[in-house]
């Protein structure tokens, strides 16, 4: 177990410096910084107070600490992937609108050098 | 019967019009079809044919031009919703019609139609007036499309409220009203609801005309495979639950 906890311990270390990384970068915003540092926070804490989890699991009415901590991943998995769809649906709108407006300029530019 | 001259007066079921009629086509890899497409139109006396080349990685732009089209280049490939949106925007931007016809590049489409979809616009009957095959005597679907065509149709037609007997038919004729209206934003073939989503949602007044698709083999190549319209339906439910 306690291999397990130093493992991950370690893995959060790595992850949490890469979201910092990435927000000295600014590929990530500053309410990006806080959501994931408190993701990775959370588990740090579930996995030092395994007890907590427990005390979530009979407060959704669950059986075992593991189920969830199991199904509020999930949902938050979940909100991760509608997020994703959203934004990539957001940069797939912006793409289509910026060859429109690439195709009219270019366009334009032609019926102006060639007038015809 | 119709006869285009140097002024484009074009008669139209013996009236005489001036209507700035302009046809709409989007085209992707259609190297082999463009030419003859837009020919039959220019012997129609249609005169301002956009095709919006989209992407293609063959020779579409240049074979239309040279067939006498006026050709908008897409910088990449965006699929026939985008094409048909930049289309619609340039010409309202740019060329002021009264009417748009939109058309297939692929040769399915009769350029004789086109008379049947502008009439009632200029008689002012209709604000949109949209190609049906399933509304003729003699449609030649193949049993397979035709089946899930009709599926398609139940589905729009219970989502938009709109009654058509054909959803999704690229030959459409819009009027003024109709072009400054509708706004397609699916980029793919999710459009053709869309149309008829904005046609709910604009209140536009709309018709249907019989119209003849000549399904050839080259065309039914082309077009979507059948299973793909499962795909569609799918799509256009969840970019309608996250707009």
């Amino acid at each position: 177990m306690i291999v397990l906890k130093i493992a991950t311990v370690l893995f959060i270390i790595y992850a949490s410096s890469r979201v910092f990384l990435k927000f000295k970068e600014k590929s990530i915003s500053r309410e990006a910084i806080f959501f994931w540092l408190l993701i990775w926070a959370a588990i740090l804490v579930f996995v030092f107070h395994p007890d907590l989890s427990n005390m979530i699991a009979r407060f959704l009415g669950m059986g075992r600490g593991i189920d969830s901590v199991f199904f509020l991943s999930i949902v938050a998995l979940f909100y991760l992937i509608f997020r994703l769809y959203v934004k990539i649906e957001q940069v797939d709108k912006d793409i289509t609108t910026l060859a429109k407006n690439t195709a009219k300029a270019l366009h334009e530019l032609k019926n102006k050098k060639n007038p015809d | 019967m119709l006869n285009g001259n140097a002024l484009n007066r074009i008669n139209i079921n013996q009236m005489e019009t001036d209507a700035k009629i302009h046809i709409l086509i989007p085209a992707f890899n259609e190297e082999k079809k463009i030419s003859s497409v837009v020919s039959s139109l220019r012997n129609q006396g249609y005169n301002k044919i956009l095709v919006v080349n989209d992407g293609s990685r063959d020779e579409t732009g240049s074979v239309a031009r040279k067939a006498g089209a006026e050709v908008l280049e897409m910088p990449i490939n965006r699929g026939q919703g985008a094409a048909l949106s930049a289309g619609l925007e340039y010409l309202q931007e740019k060329q002021n019609p009264d009417i748009i016809v939109t058309f297939d590049a692929d040769g399915q489409h009769q350029p004789e139609d086109i008379e049947k979809l502008v009439t009632p616009l200029l008689e002012d009957k209709a604000d949109i007036v949209l190609g049906s095959r399933f509304l003729g005597t003699d449609s030649q679907v193949p049993l397979a499309r035709k089946a899930v065509l009709k599926a398609g149709i139940v589905f729009t037609n219970l989502v938009s409220g709109v009654k058509l007997s054909d959803t999704h038919n690229g030959l459409r004729a819009l009027g003024r009203k109709a072009i400054h209206s509708i706004r397609i934003s699916q980029r793919g073939m999710t459009h053709a609801s869309e149309i008829i989503d904005e046609i709910a949602r604009h209140k536009l007044k709309y018709e249907e005309v019989p119209v003849e698709i000549i399904y050839s083999d080259y065309s039914k190549a082309k077009g979507q495979r059948t299973s793909g319209f499962l795909k569609l339906g799918l799509k256009f439910i969840i970019n309608k639950l996250s707009k």
